[in-house]
């Protein structure tokens, strides 16, 4: 063993084996988190990809903020990287800080309002609002009172053709309380 | 026809075009060359999204070409792996599968013109192992999907994935409407606005249930018999095989998904891999990194209308 570490004739080996090892302590993180904290098989190292529909794409995020005048739907595309994070790994913890991240933001209305047609063919429109760096967003910020976060993951079932949506926990803020999460 | 005999002599014979010879990498500092090259190339046109990398990088890539020797200089790759690997520490969650290898890619680099090893033979070895450890995990990952093995993981891509439906469309007659309703129908699914709504059941058909099936198995065993093939001591024949095997993978899989990142890196590895006998097998891996280029357009979509 002392000659492995020392000698130079297996210098090469040692080299290799640090790649290895690199490799292999990022795979077992890989599937720790995925067995533990639902990260998906497509991220994390773990060469997942292709694998399972079950890809971060199909976990959504809604969040709807309240003002004593109205409510707005918010720009998730702002929440950047804690949105990400949380989509990858939908974990308390982690809906916890992006709960807590939406709360210490800024937002602004943008001035856009956004229309769906509902399966009745009725409509349902919110006004949209974003944060500091969106280049549509007004310099009005909105007194937000209330911040309700929703999430779930959309997954197909193949034979049947239908979408179901699965619950992956929603939080609520409000300035006397915080954050809460419930899972 | 070409027997096997054939193909051998032509590929291990000295090319009468030195710009050839050199891209075959057949001595050592052109091998490295070209390696280093390829790999600048990924890191400059598909390298890490972040701004810890971004800017640190430029500088790196001005500096390379005010002095190209700096591509076989240790220092140069071991900055390159510590903004990599800052980035990817950031993003680690959500960074792509081919991020990392790209960073373990740039780890080698650095590990191989750091040290006064056999280089070649160096990122060779790590090249095998990085190619072997991919394809093993894949399907590792895929045998332990619950939707991989059924079908229903690329049913599912076939039916939703723009990226599909035009090969979808175009193998088993469906309308090419049908695809763009089903798109339509999932991403009212996603809306966080019409999370109280039903959703909707989307359309598929048995021909496209079949053809889920032939990609999901193709792929699978494919990638199994690239795994065992670079475990196994091959005669030259073999090797010959094995990489016409690996291009095989290649060309359809980043037809239709091109993660022209992901690609390269594959290519790169299996350039390295390439026996110096037969050097002459590695401008094909050259012009499949070319060809991956031709893959950005979107070209399945000229042979099928979506809408």
């Amino acid at each position: 063993m002392k000659q492995f570490l020392s000698s130079s004739q297996y210098a090469e080996v040692r080299l290799f084996l640090l790649l290895v090892a690199a490799s292999l302590a990022i795979l077992f993180n890989h599937f720790y988190h995925v067995t533990y904290n639902d990260l998906s098989q497509w991220k994390g190292g773990g060469m997942g990809m292709f694998a399972t529909q079950d890809a971060p794409g199909t976990r959504v995020v809604s969040i709807m903020l309240e003002t004593p005048e109205q409510s707005f739907i918010a720009n998730n595309q702002a929440l950047g990287r804690p949105l990400a994070h949380f989509n990858a790994m939908p974990t308390a913890e982690n809906l916890l800080f992006l709960c807590r991240y939406a709360a210490n933001k800024v937002w602004l209305p943008s001035g856009t309002v956004r229309t769906v047609t509902l399966n009745d063919q009725t409509l349902r429109s919110y006004a949209v609002a974003g944060l500091s760096g969106d280049k549509t967003s007004s310099h009005q910020p909105l007194t937000v009172t209330d911040i309700q976060l929703a999430a779930w993951k959309t997954l197909l079932d193949v034979p049947t053709g239908t979408l179901t949506r699965v619950p992956l926990g929603s939080a609520h803020w409000n300035s006397a309380e915080g954050c809460r999460v419930k899972s | 026809m070409l027997n096997p005999d054939t193909i051998y002599q032509r590929l291990s014979t000295t090319l009468k075009s030195p710009l050839l010879e050199k891209l075959c990498g057949r001595e050592q500092q052109d091998f490295l060359a070209v390696v280093g090259a390829l790999t600048l190339g990924i890191l400059i046109f598909h390298g890490f999204p972040h701004v810890y990398f971004a800017i640190p990088f430029q500088l790196l890539v001005i500096s390379y070409l005010v002095w190209p020797a700096l591509l076989r200089q240790g220092p140069f790759w071991f900055v390159v792996f510590l903004f990599s690997t800052a980035a990817l520490w950031l993003n680690w969650t959500h960074a792509d599968n081919h991020k990392y290898l790209l960073c373990y890619w740039v780890f080698s680099l650095f590990l191989a013109f750091d040290n006064g090893l056999d280089r070649p033979a160096f990122l060779r070895r790590c090249a095998r192992y990085l190619l072997f450890f991919t394809m093993v995990m894949a399907v590792v990952q895929k045998t332990l999907s619950p939707d991989y093995l059924s079908g229903d993981f690329f049913e599912f891509i076939l039916m939703t994935d723009s990226r599909f439906s035009a090969l979808g469309s175009l193998v088993t007659g469906m309308e090419a409407e049908l695809f763009s309703e089903n798109r339509q129908l999932y991403v009212r699914a996603l809306d966080p606005l019409l999370a109280d709504q039903a959703t909707a059941t989307l359309h598929s058909s048995e021909a496209l249930h079949r053809l889920a099936l032939i990609i999901t198995w193709v792929n699978y065993i494919d990638q199994i018999a690239i795994a065992i093939m670079l475990l196994l001591p091959l005669s030259r024949r073999g090797e010959i095989f094995k990489h016409l095997l690996l291009m095989a993978f290649i060309i359809p899989v980043y037809a239709v998904a091109p993660v022209i990142g992901f690609g390269w890196l594959i290519i790169i590895w299996g350039y390295c891999l390439v026996p110096n006998e037969v050097a002459g097998l590695r401008l094909g891996y050259l012009g499949l990194f070319l060809l991956l280029c031709v893959y950005e357009f979107p070209w399945l979509s000229l042979l099928v209308y979506s809408p």
